[in-house]
């Protein structure tokens, strides 16, 4: 086991960008299908081009988004498919993260991602686990919300509403703490070599012992994230890539992939916070 | 002709006013509604109403004197009253037409239920019946209860009985007034179809006898309640007095005259006129807000949890009745009751009586970003000019009612919200005549718009060409030969209708007179005949220009000019057919557009089934499209518009759904 700090991911530029390019690919993957399907409509006959999808009114765009009312159901089950896949291959560069941040020593890409790949099957279980308990959690508090929102039938609607937001909200809340264990669980297969049961009990028992210090953790950089949505989103409605010119949208794809990059450093901020969180509390107690 | 009988009939309810204005008030108000007596009958069949300018009273051939008490605790109203009716058809009555609306409710034999599918305009089956039921029908001058006599008014399904027919003893001579004393309890069934309860809830809608419109040749426009349809009556007043529970917030067709308590119960006397129908909600709950509109009084009701849609709705109403009072003539009538009922009883929401309309949307909804208050609360205003001013009959055509309305409140949400008038929010707006488009293209071809609503095959049928592709249509029409024109064939419909019952006939010719022949047909074509049409451009071709070459034989002997070479030369040439595939000729402009990206325009008069542009440039061209500006709604396929010899990259498309990819995978799967 090493005992070692882990390392800011400011002195780990590469293995970021590693993150984001392999993130950037798979989302490439993703939205080809999707680009496909709507040039399919014959957007790219009109000197506008798909500008007209953007256009205020939306008239273009309703009569695209009319004509592929029938191909979209197929269309999103496809791109969940293909997402789920992705989701389970881009651990591998996110377990090369972790263990590039669990380190202060400079070791080779290659070697980072050889320890990558060898604790990527306990990562996956662990995952798998953690996903489990969230589906669950999530469906009994619908359920849970459904009941609340009926018993409150007598009082106003946004009341009982407001209610079973609510609870909905406080579930989100246990699904995201789930997440949190989960990812302090990884970052122990990471750093100790675990398995993933260990690993997730190692996650459970560090984050019981400091919940704060874990929250933060998370919360810090998952608010700066939403911040840089919100950022970009203002950037590139100011943009406006309905009005001509390609620039705009050059200038918004710039935008938009700055936006990206940064989430990545943001959540190399927090596996670095969740391996110290780890190397602090995961162990059991003496 | 018609101008001098409208006159004649002015004249005649300015007196009648005056003397009926004089009887109320030396009458003081009565405990129990007082029927005419028979020689007053005739002066009380035509006897204006409050609040419409005398200028302009029209015939009342139907007119209602009800006393109800609503038993908030069974949801059923008992009833006592006159019907004072006029025979103004050129034939004598030798029978009567009653609607009894409510029983459509009644069991699933009806028409409106017997159907296993929810077919009803709200997409709700009955929860709990609804009903009425007529104790007693006297005809005064016949000295006769027509009640036991009555046989179904639809012989071929007696098993409906929202259609009454009424055998008279002896025949009603045109001009002719007959007076009814009738006693009846209605039960009301669970929210459905814009009328019922919900808890404590009681919207009172469809509830009483209705006496069915006899057309001027003497044919009754009878007819049994079907799930698509709505409802037709003649004009007349209304004097309707209510026994509620103390605490109940009432609101009612017409103007409050009395109120009064008594023990526990309240008694409210309403009065309107002219109207065709009465309606009225009481709910303990009711928060009010009230404002004076130039010379109406608006009262708006609404949940406890609605303060935010009631400041929508007000600001709807506040806007719409002025606006629409300047296009389609004064809103003739010195109140509007505004119902927005709870969220439990939504099903209430989106109807509209005269002088009182129901709104409606969850508590949440003004934070949605689409404007659902604003269309539906405009929508429903608008119905107090085509259908309850101009009475159109919405079961044979209810295109007149809804269409129109429909393109008058597209219109309108689109003149005061501009490109996000149906949604605005998230960087991106979207108009209301965009969606509209949406449900009515490529329908053009189903069934005939101007169809009775009992032949369209089901509600969505109804809905999509009756709303949407009326509104789409006409809002093709404003676009293409111009809004303001369109406006003034709807003023003018609207003013030259105005408490009659025109068909499709007077609205055509209101657009034939502002806006020309071709306007005309177009709108006829879309709306009567299933027309369509669909622009394609085709063909598209360039190439440059040159010299003819070969050999020639001109007579100073034979010259052969080689041919140029195709790399060089001056100027381009360029050749584009557009096709018009279905019947509506409509004018458009083609925008042709070279790799330089000039611009040239030509126009096509829309006549024929192709156009072909020849262009000349200096550079290759390189797009056409027909229609740019999309002034053609009805265009069934508007991505066949264009043609080009490159197409675009969808890069935009390609930039967002990256983007989104990306945010989608570090959330999911980080």
């Amino acid at each position: 086991m090493t005992r070692t700090r882990p390392v800011s991911p400011l002195r780990r530029p590469l293995g970021v960008t590693l993150y984001f390019a392999s993130h950037a690919a798979a989302a490439l993957l993703l939205s080809l299908p999707t680009v496909a399907l709507v040039s399919g409509t014959g957007v790219g006959r009109f000197p506008e081009g798909d500008r007209l999808l953007f256009q205020p009114g939306g008239v273009v765009a309703a009569e695209v988004a009319g004509n592929l009312l029938s191909a979209i159901p197929g269309h999103v089950a496809s791109l969940l498919g293909a997402g789920t896949l992705l989701a389970v291959l881009l651990l591998v560069p996110h377990t090369a993260l972790l263990v590039s941040l669990s380190s202060r020593e400079n070791e080779s890409q290659a070697a980072t991602w050889g320890r990558a790949i060898g604790r990527v099957p306990a990562t996956i279980s662990l995952s798998g686990l953690a996903l489990l308990a969230q589906a669950l959690v999530l469906f009994a508090t619908v359920t849970l919300a459904g009941w609340l929102k009926d018993a409150l039938g007598g009082t106003t609607t946004r009341h009982a509403d407001l209610a079973y937001l609510a609870a909905i909200a406080l579930g989100a809340c246990l699904v995201l703490a789930l997440g949190i264990v989960r990812d302090l669980g990884r970052a122990a297969v990471v750093r100790d070599a675990l398995d993933s049961k260990t690993a997730l009990l190692a996650g459970l028992r560090a984050f019981a012992t400091a919940p704060l210090r874990s929250l933060l953790g998370w919360l810090t950089p998952a608010l700066a994230g939403v911040a840089l949505v919100a950022l970009g989103a203002l950037l590139a409605t100011a943009l406006d890539v309905s009005r001509p010119g390609a620039w705009r949208v050059w200038l918004v794809a710039l935008v938009h992939q700055l936006v990206a990059y940064a989430l990545c450093f943001c959540r190399a901020f927090w596996l670095t916070a969740s391996l110290e969180v780890v190397r602090v509390y995961g162990d059991p107690a003496p | 002709m018609a101008a001098r009988k409208k006159l004649a009939e002015a004249l005649a309810g300015v007196a009648l006013f005056v003397l009926a204005g004089a009887v109320a008030r030396a009458a003081g108000p009565p405990t129990q509604p007082q029927a005419p007596s028979p020689t007053a009958a005739p002066a009380a069949a035509t006897a204006p109403g409050a609040g419409v300018p005398s200028a302009e009273q029209p015939a009342r051939l139907a007119s209602y004197t009800l006393a109800a008490r609503l038993d908030t605790a069974t949801h059923r109203i008992s009833a006592t009253g006159t019907i004072t009716w006029r025979n103004a058809s050129r034939v004598p009555a030798h029978e009567l037409y009653l609607h009894l609306y409510l029983n459509a409710f009644k069991n699933q034999r009806s028409l409106y239920l017997r159907s296993p599918f929810d077919e009803g305009r709200s997409g709700a089956h009955a929860q709990d019946w609804g009903y009425v039921d007529v104790e007693r029908l006297v005809a005064r001058e016949l000295g006769t209860d027509l009640w036991p006599t009555r046989v179904p008014g639809t012989p071929d399904d007696p098993n409906d009985e929202t259609d009454v027919r009424l055998p008279l003893p002896r025949a009603v001579e045109p001009g002719a007034t007959l007076t009814l004393d009738l006693g009846f309890s209605a039960k009301l069934p669970v929210i459905v179809e814009r009328t019922g309860y919900y808890g404590d809830f009681h919207l009172v809608a469809q509830w009483f006898p209705k006496i069915a419109r006899l057309d001027e040749d003497g044919t009754w426009a009878h007819f049994r309640f079907h799930p698509q349809a709505e409802f037709y009556a003649d004009f007349g007043d209304y004097d309707v007095t209510l026994d509620v529970p103390a605490e109940a917030v009432v609101g009612a067709t017409g103007r409050l005259v009395e109120t009064r308590r008594a023990g526990a119960r309240r008694i409210e006397r309403y009065r309107a006129g002219p109207v065709h129908d009465f309606a009225w909600v009481a709910w303990p709950d009711f928060r009010e807000r009230r404002a004076r509109i130039g010379a109406v009084d608006v009262r708006l009701l609404y949940p406890p949890d609605g303060e935010k849609s009631a400041d929508i709705e007000l600001g709807a109403v506040t806007r719409g009745l002025t606006h629409f009072s300047r296009l389609y003539g004064d809103y003739p009538y010195s109140t509007l009751t505004v119902v927005h009922p709870p969220d439990a009883a939504a099903a209430a929401g989106g109807m509209e009586y005269p002088t009182l309309i129901t709104t409606g949307g969850p508590w949440y909804t003004p934070w949605l970003g689409a404007r659902a208050l604003e269309s539906v609360t405009l929508h429903e205003l608008l119905h107090q000019w085509f259908y309850g001013i101009v009475a159109t009959d919405e079961t044979r055509f209810p295109f007149l009612d809804e269409g129109v309305t429909t393109y008058a409140e597209l219109s309108a949400l689109d003149a005061y919200y501009g490109s996000g008038s149906a949604f605005h929010g998230l960087g991106y707006d979207v108009q209301a005549t965009a969606l509209a488009r949406v449900f009515a293209a490529k329908r053009g071809e189903d069934v005939a718009v101007a169809s009775p609503a009992a032949e369209f095959p089901g509600f969505r049928s109804l809905a999509a060409l009756v709303y949407s592709r009326t509104g789409t249509a006409l809002e093709t029409i404003a676009r293409v030969y111009g809004r303001s024109k369109l406006e003034r064939a709807l003023g003018r419909y609207a003013r030259e209708q105005r408490f009659a019952h025109p068909g499709p006939e007077a609205l055509f010719g209101a657009v034939r007179a502002e806006l020309g022949e071709q306007a005309a047909r177009a709108l006829e074509l879309a709306l009567v005949r299933r027309g369509r049409v669909d622009f394609v451009v085709r063909e598209l071709q360039t190439a440059r220009e040159r010299t003819p070459a070969g050999v020639f034989d001109e007579k100073t002997g034979r010259t052969t000019v080689p041919a140029a070479d195709p790399a060089t030369g001056g100027h381009f040439r360029g050749r584009v057919v557009v096709f018009r595939h279905g019947d509506i000729e409509l004018p458009v402009e083609v925008e042709l557009v070279d790799t330089g990206g000039r611009r040239t325009r030509f126009h096509w008069d829309g006549q024929g089934t192709h156009h072909v542009v020849d262009w000349r440039g200096d550079a290759p061209l390189a797009f056409a499209t027909v229609d740019p500006e999309h002034r053609v709604l009805l265009d069934d396929d508007l991505m066949n518009n264009g043609s080009s010899l490159e197409p675009m990259p969808a890069l935009r498309t390609l930039e967002r759904a990256l983007y989104f990819a990306q945010l989608g995978l570090g959330f999911f799967a980080p």
